[in-house]
């Protein structure tokens, strides 16, 4: 389109610029001989001077008009804060904008004839560049993510990128037009406040988990007799500390899923193992308040997840029952489906009002459920939701009535099943895609 | 008695978890990841029970591989006892026995966690 403007306008002036001349030159010879010896064709030329002369007027005008137009294209794309490349179909720079000068190094100069992916590729795995340029190159759909570039120099920055194809009328690629965005201080800042989190929950931790044991041992006489007045305050700074201990625990998980920074680690396991571990150690619990705890209707299932994390859940909901179950006790079996297994956790407790059911998975939601019940942070089911979700699975309230009890399930999928794979290809995934921060959380003091 | 090396910088807590120990085994406690392996290579332990944020620039992870690198102290269990919650992978890839948070557990429990990574015949040595 641009070559067709270009031709009619090479050939307006060339035509405009013979005219005028035409007329110079007869006009000339007319003033100094007073005689037209052409007659005719010298009125015709002259004619077509004047014609011509407006003509190019005109197209001198909209030459400088199209100059102005691309002019501020070319200033807009210019001062842009975005760093802004051309390529060809293979992927050597035809432009760089003065952000792109800045942001990779590289002056134009440097830039114009080489590959991008030359310049500033190579630091990300292998695979993320060939999906991208099988993207951009053979389903000739923009890119979009964030990616990890080197600057020259090898420094390292992380920037917001897109890269989208120009096609011709027959669907091939004309060029590619990348734009990135430096994120490199907005990675950082993300990087220290997951850092600070880390750091003050354990800051927070090591105190606590001082003040617990050492009443802890101090109610088991290890420090020398207690005397039986000491002995009911020590057990309210036991199970004050013991409170204080969980809620930075779920705050930090609490934080660590609005962050998306929450770290799976799967494997396959049997879950009837888990959930009579889980039950071993709430059997102390159950005992004290003289309540069953049966685990008869597990079936041993090998499943895919993060052995940790189930424990967790099933820790909440079967803690939960025993909380708010006074007589009875809690069963909690399993159905298996072809994908997943289900877990069910049912109390014969206080149970739920109707109104009640929209608030359990809230955050900081804790239901009235009377006097004498030790108070807990009201994340507790919102974490276990979380954790069932990330995990390829559910957790809801099957079945609850006021003074009836109440029966929680949650599903977690089988080994081997389609699911499972899904699950497995997306946390990996997400990981992979993390740089490993390791040694910004262990660095020492 | 065996003996125990116990790697925690907090004072507080390691009096507390030396003073638990204390009955079942001969408890030996160093702040830095330095003196533990200082400790080691002079008398190898029957476990080591180590902390993760160390001061000192070696931390956890650092004595961890040392450990599990030479032949005389491999064969040694090491008990992560720590604070951090995310870090339970790494260090079972490195060799660790287990991975204790230590305000996931009720102190009561420590001698026999302890117990059940020392081999039997010399538990009771």
């Amino acid at each position: 389109m641009y070559a067709d403007t270009d031709l009619k306008i090479n050939l307006l002036i060339l035509f405009g610029l013979f005219g005028t001349a035409a007329f110079a030159i007869f006009g000339a010879i007319y003033l100094a001989y007073g005689y037209s010896f052409l007659g005719f064709a010298e009125l015709f030329f002259w004619l077509l001077g004047v014609i011509n002369f407006i003509f190019l007027r005109r197209l001198i005008d909209s030459v400088e008009h199209h100059a102005r137009e691309s002019q501020k294209f070319q200033q807009a794309v210019e001062s842009a804060s975005d760093h802004m490349i051309i390529t060809d179909p293979d992927g050597v720079i035809l432009y760089g904008n003065p952000s792109a000068e800045r942001l990779t190094g590289y002056s134009l100069h440097e830039m114009i004839g080489t590959k991008a992916g030359k310049l500033w590729g190579g630091l990300m795995d292998k695979q993320v560049y060939a999906d991208m340029w099988h993207r951009i190159k053979i389903e000739k759909k923009p890119y979009e993510g964030i990616i990890q570039n080197l600057r020259k120099g090898n420094i390292r920055y992380d920037a917001l990128a897109k890269i989208s194809p120009v096609l011709d009328r027959r669907g091939q690629v004309l060029f590619f037009i990348g734009i990135e965005r430096d994120i490199t201080k907005e990675k950082e800042l993300e990087r220290a406040k997951d850092q600070l989190l880390s750091v003050a929950s354990h800051e927070l931790r090591t105190p606590l988990t001082a003040i617990d044991g050492l009443v802890s041992m101090i109610r088991a006489g290890e420090f020398g007799p207690v005397s039986a007045g000491l002995a009911a305050p020590l057990a309210d700074i036991n199970s004050a500390s013991d409170r204080l201990i969980h809620l930075v625990n779920d705050l930090l998980n609490v934080s660590r899923i609005t962050a998306g920074r929450l770290k799976f680690t799967l494997s396959e396991f049997d879950i009837k193992g888990a959930i009579d571990e889980t039950a071993a150690l709430l059997s102390v619990i159950a005992k004290e308040k003289h309540l069953h705890l049966e685990t008869s209707g597990v079936a041993s299932v090998t499943v895919m997840s993060d052995p940790d994390k189930v424990k967790q859940v099933l820790n909440n909901l079967i803690g939960n029952s025993l909380k708010f179950t006074d007589t009875g006790g809690i069963s909690v079996s399993t159905s298996v489906s072809t994908e997943m297994v289900t877990i069910s956790v049912k109390d014969t407790g206080v149970g739920i009002k109707d109104e009640d059911r929209g608030k359990l998975f809230g955050k900081f939601q804790q239901l009235d459920s009377g006097k004498g019940r030790p108070a807990g942070t009201g994340l507790g089911l919102y974490i276990s939701r979380e954790l069932c979700r990330k995990l390829g699975g559910d957790l809801m309230l099957l079945d609850a009535a006021p003074g009836k009890g109440s029966t929680f399930t949650f599903t977690v999928p089988i080994a081997g099943s389609r699911q499972a794979q899904i699950i497995r290809d997306h946390i990996e995934n997400e990981t992979g895609s993390k740089p490993d921060r390791k040694s910004d959380t262990i660095s020492t003091q | 008695m065996k003996t125990v090396l116990l790697v925690e910088d907090d004072e507080i807590l390691s009096g507390m978890y030396g003073k638990k120990l204390s009955d079942r085994y001969s408890v030996i406690r160093t702040r830095t990841g330095a003196e533990a392996l200082n400790a080691v290579r002079r008398d190898p332990p029957s476990a080591v029970i180590l902390d993760i944020m160390l001061p000192g620039g070696m931390n956890g992870f650092d004595v961890l591989r040392e450990l599990k690198c030479s032949d005389t102290t491999k064969s040694i269990p090491v008990i992560m006892l720590t604070n951090l919650d995310t870090e339970k992978q790494d260090a079972m890839d490195l060799g660790a026995a287990t991975y204790i948070v230590k305000s996931k557990i009720n102190i009561q429990e420590l001698p026999d966690i302890v117990s059940r990574f020392i081999p039997p015949e010399t538990a009771s040595a």
